[in-house]
């Protein structure tokens, strides 16, 4: 049964993707910008930019344009050819993309597993001195503007103690700053929601005789508590990845880390409509099947739901 | 017995200082060695150079790249006919070793350097040099800045001639580093469209890779014809937040940090490891004045607003003393450059400029910018709009995206919502023509993005006639009263030349930044043991 739900979420996600490439489609052509202009700058001439247009096919109708994004795209899987850079778009946007992907995933990681005990530690002492600590950490992650944290994390780290290295990717030292830096907000998303949890599960009569049972707390919390309280947890999570795909633009640009963020803001400054189109279709394939894993987890969670 | 034992104990004495001694003098040594260079080290093969720069070239292809930092790196893969020194300014052959012209700077005849080869082994001639220029002709993005080239002929395999319009300064243009000459070979293997995968030039560095955005990489021509570059390898990281940019630098992950702001140069240059280094400057600042716009058509008004800003106080507020204030339309350390008597600071005299021009009570205005594209950008803006509005003129600012701006600024006049706009221009060939051409009465939008739609009768057959005559010093007289016309008729609120100060780590020696930004690694080495 679950396999046709996915095979069934597959499939509803092929109109959402579409709906993603008109909306993207029009909206880059829409703001105000000539990718010609912007290429030949200093050296700009209305003849040149109107054969850099030609030679792009921009010249044509809209309906053309997309006509043909589409063709390719359905037919051969080819995402275009970049204005700028001259490649396929493909190549440029999956030599990126596992650089985001390991981004995002290590800050989730440290954002769901710090985040979750943060919330559990302030969800089993409310009112606490320790809870209060919590929410301040939970506070303070969230308004700390990643750009800023990053800077501060690279002087400190990078500069003054030289344990990680500045900028770049190549190795898991890489990653641990930028990572760091993009799930703060993270660890306080998810330590408030998961807080919140815990405090409605506590008040359930399960876990009451769970303890009346002689259950170690930790016995209590770890079998009966946590389960029940994640599922909320896990759907927060689902939606913060794209928050995390959002917010690993400016990660990537502090870090000169070499992702799809980066590549997707520079297309935009640069309007290079292919690989706008293409970066953003790729990111919302990424969303719509990291939601449909969100919802498989929760089968894991709860065995009472089931989709079919 | 005593005196016995004394003497003995005299050579014993004797014995232990000559030991000291020579302890001292071991230790000294060994001191020496292991403190750091010795002053005069010689240079040495090896290593490699970390070049962190803000905004990347998308495209490995030398003719259609832009962005400066970037072609500074290419330009060591696929070098340019002639150079510009990077301190002062002055024309050296390159891959031209001389040339000579008609009177009238129509018939250009090169000759080229012998024995040279491309990287994939293409001999370098002049049949070369043609197809070369011709494609910076066809799909050149500067090919706007080329088109006084009319005819080129290979007279032999190592001289070429250039039939063009009168223009004397074709051998300065010829530094300009999207003219570089690369393999044909290779762009014929490749496809036009796909040479950048592979560039191939003659210079001392030989392509590895190019990941957009991130890196670009090139090793040593062991080959080469002006000798072996003494680095091995140059890797060019793309490093967008100045911030993190510095900091990498002071981490020890960058050699170079280009574009330090001059909030930092005081603090980078206490740091023992770093040294600041200060290019000549080219590129000018200014606020573009729409010349046909309401008030500003006057020329008493736009004198009136040069007056109304101290440049002096930007200068030394905003730039920290660093760059220096504009005293003609383009740098002064280009050819043809004539000082000019500066606006000097003086609101009395703006608002009079004003009240004689019919607006004694000022009037309102736009003031233009793309934000965070100039060094110290929305500084300066606010400062000018600041001193405007003291005056009477209300300034206000919009700020807008880079290409949002550039479209609003090819707009032609009759759609042209540009009333003040700030700019910059970079005059990389270091020429009176070149610096000139943003105010060109006859390239006003959409013909070229420059809103000023200046209009001077005289400018044109001025502007014509320099460029028509190699006599040096005419060229410079001419030069002199079109700087004299363009000053008084105040098209633009010149304000500053931009400072091009970047820093490196001591242990790279002879790197230098060139007046246009691009790199300059002639003779570079690193100092392993730093």
């Amino acid at each position: 049964m679950e396999v046709r739900y996915i095979v069934r979420r597959l499939l509803l996600a092929i109109p959402v993707l579409v709906g993603v490439s008109v909306v993207v489609f029009a909206i880059i052509r829409l703001i105000p910008g000539d990718p010609a202009q912007v290429m030949l700058g200093d050296e700009y001439t209305p003849q040149a930019a109107a054969e850099l247009r030609r030679k792009w096919g921009l010249d044509r109708p809209l309906a053309i344009q997309y006509g043909i994004f589409m063709e390719r795209l359905v037919l051969h899987g080819d995402l275009g050819t970049s204005i700028a850079g001259g490649g396929p778009v493909m190549a440029e946007v999956t030599s990126r993309l596992h650089n985001t992907l390991h981004l995002a995933g290590a800050a989730l990681l440290i954002g769901f597993i710090l985040g979750v005990l943060i919330g559990v530690l302030a969800g089993t002492r409310p009112y606490s001195a320790l809870d209060g600590l919590a929410m301040v950490v939970a506070l303070v992650g969230v308004s700390m503007p990643v750009f800023w944290l990053g800077l501060l994390f690279i002087y400190l780290f990078a500069v003054k103690l030289a344990w990680l290295p500045a900028i770049g990717s190549g190795s898991w030292r890489h990653l641990v700053m930028p990572a760091l830096a993009l799930s703060m907000f993270l660890v306080a998303a998810v330590a408030r929601q998961t807080r919140s949890s815990v405090l409605e599960v506590a008040r359930q009569q399960y876990i009451a005789t769970a303890r009346a049972k002689g259950l170690t707390e930790a016995s209590v919390i770890r079998r009966h508590m946590l389960k029940n309280a994640l599922i909320p947890v896990v759907t927060v999570a689902g939606v913060l990845f794209g928050r995390t795909l959002g917010g690993s633009v400016l990660t990537e640009t502090v870090f000169a880390y070499p992702g799809m963020g980066r590549l997707l803001i520079e297309a935009i400054m640069s309007r290079d409509y292919p690989v706008v189109q293409g970066a953003i279709l790729v990111f919302a394939a990424a969303f719509v099947i990291v939601n449909i894993l969100v919802d498989m987890l929760y089968c894991m969670l709860d065995p009472r739901i089931s989709y079919g | 017995m005593q005196g016995k034992v004394q003497g003995t104990k005299r050579r014993w004495t004797a014995v232990r200082r000559s030991w000291v001694t020579i302890c001292l003098g071991v230790a000294a040594v060994a001191a020496m060695a292991l403190s750091g260079p010795v002053l005069g080290q010689a240079p040495k093969f090896g290593g490699t150079l970390s070049v962190g720069i803000g905004v990347d070239t998308p495209r490995w292809d030398i003719h259609r790249a832009t962005g400066m930092q970037g072609l500074g790196i290419q330009r060591l893969v696929t070098e340019t006919l002639t150079d510009l020194h990077w301190e002062t300014g002055e024309l050296l052959p390159n891959l031209a070793e001389s040339w000579e012209s008609s009177k009238d700077a129509t018939t250009w005849t090169v000759r080229l350097r012998k024995g040279v080869q491309f990287h994939d082994g293409t001999p370098f001639d002049a049949e070369a040099v043609k197809f070369n220029l011709e494609r910076v002709l066809d799909v050149g993005v500067a090919k706007g800045s080329f088109d006084m080239i009319q005819r080129i002929e290979v007279k032999d395999p190592h001289t070429v001639v250039f039939q063009t319009t009168p223009f004397a300064p074709l051998m300065r243009l010829f530094a300009y580093a999207p003219s570089g000459i690369a393999s044909p070979t290779q762009i014929k293997n490749l496809g036009s469209d796909n040479y950048f995968r592979k560039p191939t030039g003659t210079g001392p560095y030989t392509f590895v890779e190019h990941v957009r955005g991130d890196r670009s990489v090139i090793m040593a021509n062991g080959r080469y014809w002006g000798g072996r570059p003494y680095i091995n390898r140059v890797i060019m990281r793309v490093v967008p937040d100045i911030g993190a940019r510095i900091a990498a630098l002071e981490a020890g992950d960058l050699d170079v940090a280009y574009d330090v702001p001059p909030t930092e140069t005081r603090r980078l240059e206490a740091n023992p490891a770093i040294r600041i280094v200060r290019g000549r400057t080219a590129r000018t600042v200014y606020v573009g004045i729409n010349t046909q716009y309401g008030p500003l058509r006057e020329k008493k008004v736009r004198q009136a607003l040069n007056y109304a800003v101290d440049k002096e106080a930007i200068l030394k507020g905003i730039y920290l003393g660093e760059g220096r204030v504009s005293d003609a339309p383009f740098t002064n350390i280009a050819f043809g450059h004539a000082p000019m008597p500066p606006y000097r600071y003086d609101t009395a005299r703006a608002k009079q400029l004003l009240t004689e021009a019919g607006y004694p009570d000022g009037f309102d205005i736009t003031l233009t910018y793309a934000p965070g594209r100039y060094l110290m950008d929305t500084q300066l803006v606010e400062a000018v709009a600041a001193y405007l509005r003291a005056v009477g003129v209300r300034a206000r600012i919009q700020a807008v995206e880079w290409a949002t701006y550039g479209r609003m600024r090819t707009a032609r006049l009759e759609e042209s919502r540009i009333q003040l706009f700030l700019l910059a221009f970079g005059n990389a060939p270091l020429d009176a023509d070149h610096g000139l051409k943003p105010l060109r009465p006859d390239q006003a939008p959409p013909e070229s993005d420059n809103p000023t739609f200046y209009e001077s009768p005289r400018f044109m057959p001025l502007y014509m006639q320099a460029r028509s005559t190699t006599d040096v010093v005419r060229r410079q007289r001419l030069y002199r009263q079109l700087i004299g016309m363009v000053w008084d008729d105040a098209p633009w609120i010149f304000l500053i030349v931009q400072p091009n100060t970047h820093a490196v780590r001591k242990r790279a020696n002879g790197v230098y930044i060139r007046s246009d930004e691009t790199i300059w690694l002639d003779k570079a080495w690193i100092d392993l043991g730093r």
